[in-house]
């Protein structure tokens, strides 16, 4: 595995893979829900679904007119951490797919005829969250033990904190927060010198400049519950975890194992079996860069 | 989970989490854990698209990107001992918090299956 760090910061990361004919290639900004204040609450989210909107080159149905052409599967995710965006191809098509790529993060339009479609589809998005007991029992939980932090909000954001952003507004914060000392671009499969050149030249383009860091944020015990009309309770139990530095998040993977997130042990067998009640359990893992907590989920 | 068994689970999960944090598991538990948790890392490093992801969102979130062979030595380095530490140190019910949703009973039914430190009205919501 090769690392080339640019002068600007960016990083690409290349790990050769043999006997393959796939490339994948992704960019890792770290920028997700975690760096956004209060009132900017969603705009990770947005901005990625707007990378996907067009671009000064390409509208969004040449996009994905293009990344079908090559046979690419390109999507991308948002967390709290951090943002994906990634696409995978034969490797004869790699070339187009990188600049295809390189644009979306580097040349996205913003239009506002755009951001007003988009912005009724992540309402959507919310609304089917709020249909989801299990995401909803996760976001209330990250909002009680995380008060008044970015972590205890949602990566999709609120309809109050949406409705404010314009296609000029997320542009501007896509210029504070994508930032190339918080980018990784990572290549894997098969690919060659020409694509490992086009990339550095697209990356070195990036303006460097400090990225807005997350304020640390402190768990506070809690206690939540929310009526809904279903069938089956959804109950989590959280514990203060272990940052993903820590070096006992090896230890603590073994934990989650033994409690249940594998076969037969622990309160699977006790409470699911021996009960006769559908439980599942999820333990602790390691969850956020500055600490997660350990959830238990029965769905 | 149903909620007529609602009490029964919750118990059977109080229990096990504070045997866990008093006595640690045992030798053939962490045996198991340790071999499921290398197998399963060496499967998920299985393809191009999981390479690429692992060594990205690493040398973002962590600072660097662990081979396999360093992440099964990491494992397997993990005593049962360790594992006790850990438990003792993570179960701990005074600070543990808790989420429900559905046709729920009020914070408190929780906070008392679940031996949970009584929570202040602050942090406490129905």
């Amino acid at each position: 595995m090769d690392l080339i760090t640019l002068p600007n910061g960016a990083r690409l990361l290349l790990n050769p893979v043999p006997d393959t004919r796939i490339a994948s290639l992704g960019f890792f900004w770290g920028a997700g829900s975690r760096h956004e204040k209060a009132a900017e609450n969603g705009a990770a989210h947005f901005l990625e679904h707007m990378s996907f909107k067009g671009t000064r080159r390409r509208d969004a149905a040449c996009l994905a007119r293009e990344a079908d052409a090559i046979g690419g599967q390109l999507n991308a995710y948002t967390s709290k951490d951090h943002t994906c965006y990634y696409i995978r191809c034969l490797d004869q098509h790699l070339g187009r797919a990188a600049d295809l790529l390189c644009d979306m993060m580097l040349c996205s339009r913003f239009a506002q005829e755009d951001v007003e479609v988009e912005r009724g589809v992540i309402l959507e998005e919310i609304d089917m969250y709020e249909d989801t007991p299990e995401e909803l029992c996760a976001e209330r939980l990250d909002r009680a033990v995380y008060p008044g932090s970015s972590l205890g909000r949602p990566v999709l954001g609120r309809q109050s904190t949406l409705e404010g952003m314009t296609g000029a507004w997320l542009k501007e914060w896509q210029r504070e927060h994508y930032r190339p000392e918080v980018l990784v671009v990572s290549l894997a499969g098969s690919f060659g010198q020409g694509e490992v050149d086009f990339l550095t030249q697209a990356l070195s383009a990036l303006e460097p400049g400090p990225a807005p860091k997350a304020k640390p944020a402190v768990y506070t015990p809690a206690a939540v519950t929310r009526k809904k009309a279903i069938e089956q309770n959804h109950i989590i139990w959280a514990f203060p975890g272990l940052s993903y530095l820590d070096e006992r998040r090896y230890a603590l993977i073994l934990l989650n194992s033994i409690l249940g997130a594998g076969p037969p042990p622990g309160c699977f067998r006790r409470s699911g079996r021996s009960g006769g009640c559908a439980t599942t359990f999820t333990p602790p893992c390691p969850t956020t860069r500055t600490r997660g907590f350990g959830r238990s989920t029965p769905p | 989970m149903n909620r007529d068994q609602e009490g029964q689970a919750l118990a059977a999960i109080r229990d096990t989490a504070a045997r866990l944090a008093q006595e640690g598991p045992t030798q053939e538990e962490a045996d198991r854990a340790r071999e499921q948790a290398c197998a399963g890392a060496a499967m998920s490093l299985e393809t191009v698209q999981a390479r690429m992801n692992h060594q990205g969102s690493s040398l973002l979130l962590q600072g660097r990107v662990r081979s396999l062979s360093e992440i099964l030595s990491a494992y397997r380095q993990v005593t049962r001992e360790q594992l006790r530490d850990l438990a003792g140190a993570m179960l701990q019910f005074d600070k543990a918090s808790l989420s429900a949703v559905g046709r729920v009973s009020p914070p408190e039914f929780y906070v008392q299956q679940l031996g949970l430190k009584d929570i202040s009205g602050k942090n406490r919501a129905h």
